[in-house]
C-alpha cells in the first residue's frame, strides 16, 4: 500500500501557499490568506500557533528571524523543500478532483 | 486603578464557552478581568473599555514566546495562564470589526484543536479512573468494609462527571446545562472524601508482637466505633500451649486460636460497636518453651 497523503485543511493549505512566494510572519500569512480567499478563510491565533508548530515538527516550514534594518525583529516562517513538495502534492490532488468533476459535469 | 473584585465562580472544561460569554458580559458591565483562574478570578472596574476574551487550552507549549507573539500579532493581549494549562487572552472590542476577528480557532470541521487536546487528556483520565475504580470495587467485594464505599462513590462521581463532559463536547452540545455542574461534582467529592477519611480514622488499629519464655500473659483493649468487617493478621510460633483470644465487653469469645503454628492474613471478623480485649495466654507445661505471637487488626 502506498503512502496515503491526508488532504490538508484549508488553513494548512493557505499557510503553505502564502509561504511559497517567500518567508512571511504570522500576521502576513493571515492577511494574505484573507485576501486570497476573498475573505472566506480567516486563520485565528490558536489555529495559527498549532498549525505552524505542527508544520515545523513535520519539517515543512522553518522559523527564522528577520533582522532587516529599521524594522522590529519579527518571527518569520520559511517553506522548506519538503513543504514545497507537500504543497505541490496537494495542488495535484485538488487538480485531479477538479478534472474529475469537470469531465462528469461537462454536459450540464 | 479602579475598584477590584474577586469571583470564585468555577467552570467545567467543556463549559469554557460559557466562561468566555460571562467574561464578555462582565466587560460590557464595566468589570474587566485582570487575572483569570480556575477557582479565583480578579476583576477591575473600568467603564472606559470593553474587551472580548478568549480562553485557550494548551499544556504543550514548546515555545512560550512564539505562542504569545502569535496571539499578539492579531491583537490579542496575553493575560495569564492557570496551573492546568488554560491561557487567558483579551482584545479591545471594536463594533466595526466582524465577529470572526474574535475567534482563535477557525478550522471549523469537527472539534477544534483545543477541544481535541482536552478530549485526549480527559479520555486518558477517564480510563485511568475507571481502572482504579474497578480495582477498588473488586477489592471491596473481596474485603467488604464501609470506608471503601465512599471512596468507590468518589471515583464514580469523577467518572460520571468527565463522561458527561466528553459526551457533551463530542456531540458539540455547546448549550450550557445544569445537569451535573462542577459544583455538584466537587460537593459530592468532598462529602465522599470526608466520610471516607472519618470512617478510616475511627477504625481500631491495634498491633503487637509478644515474645516470651515459659508462662506469659498479655492483653490489649481496643474500641470498635461502628459495626463492620475488620481484618486480622495473625502469626504464632509456640513451643508451649498458647491461646490468642478476642473477647467482647460481655466476656464472650469472638475469636480464639490455640494452634502451635499459625500464619493467617486478612481474616475477616464481623465486630459490632463496643470495647474488645485481645488476650494472649501461654501456660508453661514444664518444658519452658518459647512463645511468639504477632497480630495486627484494622
Amino acid at each position: 500500500m502506498g503512502k496515503k497523503v491526508e488532504p490538508l485543511t484549508e488553513s494548512y493549505f493557505y499557510i503553505l501557499l502564502c509561504l511559497a512566494e517567500g518567508p512571511n510572519h504570522g500576521y502576513g500569512i493571515m492577511q494574505k490568506t484573507k485576501e486570497l480567499s476573498e475573505g472566506e478563510v480567516k486563520i485565528g491565533s490558536g489555529t495559527m500557533y498549532g498549525a505552524t508548530g505542527n508544520m515545523m515538527k513535520k519539517g515543512w516550514i522553518v522559523e527564522r528571524n528577520d533582522y532587516s534594518e529599521g524594522t522590529e525583529r519579527r518571527r518569520m516562517y520559511e517553506l522548506t523543500e519538503e513543504g514545497r513538495e507537500t504543497l505541490d502534492a496537494e495542488i495535484n490532488r485538488l487538480k485531479r478532483l477538479l478534472a474529475g468533476a469537470k469531465s462528469i459535469l461537462k454536459g450540464e | 486603578m479602579g475598584k477590584l473584585k474577586t469571583s470564585h465562580k468555577a467552570y467545567a472544561a467543556w463549559d469554557y464557552g460559557k466562561e468566555i460569554e460571562d467574561l464578555n458580559q462582565k466587560s460590557r458591565e464595566g468589570w474587566q478581568l485582570v487575572k483569570g483562574g480556575c477557582f479565583r478570578s480578579v476583576f477591575e472596574q473600568d467603564e472606559q473599555v470593553v474587551y472580548r476574551y478568549q480562553l485557550d487550552y494548551n499544556t504543550d507549549i514548546e515555545n512560550r514566546m512564539r505562542y504569545i507573539e502569535t496571539f499578539r500579532e492579531q491583537g490579542w493581549e496575553y493575560m495569564n495562564s492557570t496551573f492546568n494549562g488554560w491561557h487567558y487572552f483579551r482584545k479591545p472590542y471594536d463594533p466595526e470589526l466582524p465577529e470572526e476577528e474574535y475567534e482563535i480557532y477557525t478550522d471549523s470541521s469537527g472539534l477544534s484543536e483545543m477541544e481535541q487536546r482536552w478530549t485526549r487528556l480527559a479520555t486518558i483520565l477517564l480510563i485511568a479512573m475507571s481502572i482504579m475504580g474497578i480495582t477498588m470495587l473488586i477489592k471491596g467485594v473481596q474485603y467488604p468494609e464501609w470506608p471503601r464505599v465512599p471512596m468507590i462513590l468518589l471515583y464514580l462521581d469523577f467518572i460520571v462527571f468527565i463522561g458527561i463532559g466528553l459526551r457533551r463536547l463530542k456531540k458539540k452540545d455547546k448549550e450550557y446545562h445544569k445537569v451535573f455542574p462542577l459544583s455538584a461534582m466537587v460537593y459530592i467529592a468532598v462529602v465522599c472524601w470526608i466520610v471516607g477519611v472519618m470512617l478510616s480514622v475511627f477504625r481500631p488499629d491495634v498491633s503487637g508482637t509478644i515474645k516470651g519464655t515459659g508462662s506469659t500473659r498479655s492483653y490489649e483493649n481496643f474500641k470498635v466505633s461502628y459495626p463492620d468487617n475488620y481484618y486480622l493478621d495473625l502469626t504464632m510460633d509456640n513451643e508451649i500451649p498458647c491461646e490468642f483470644q478476642i473477647v467482647d465487653q460481655k466476656g464472650d469469645i469472638v475469636y480464639s486460636n490455640q494452634e502451635e503454628k499459625v500464619e493467617e492474613e486478612d481474616m475477616q471478623l464481623k465486630l459490632s460497636k463496643g470495647t474488645y480485649q485481645i488476650n494472649i495466654v501461654a501456660e508453661d507445661d514444664g518444658t519452658g518453651g518459647n512463645t511468639q505471637v504477632a497480630y495486627e487488626l484494622n
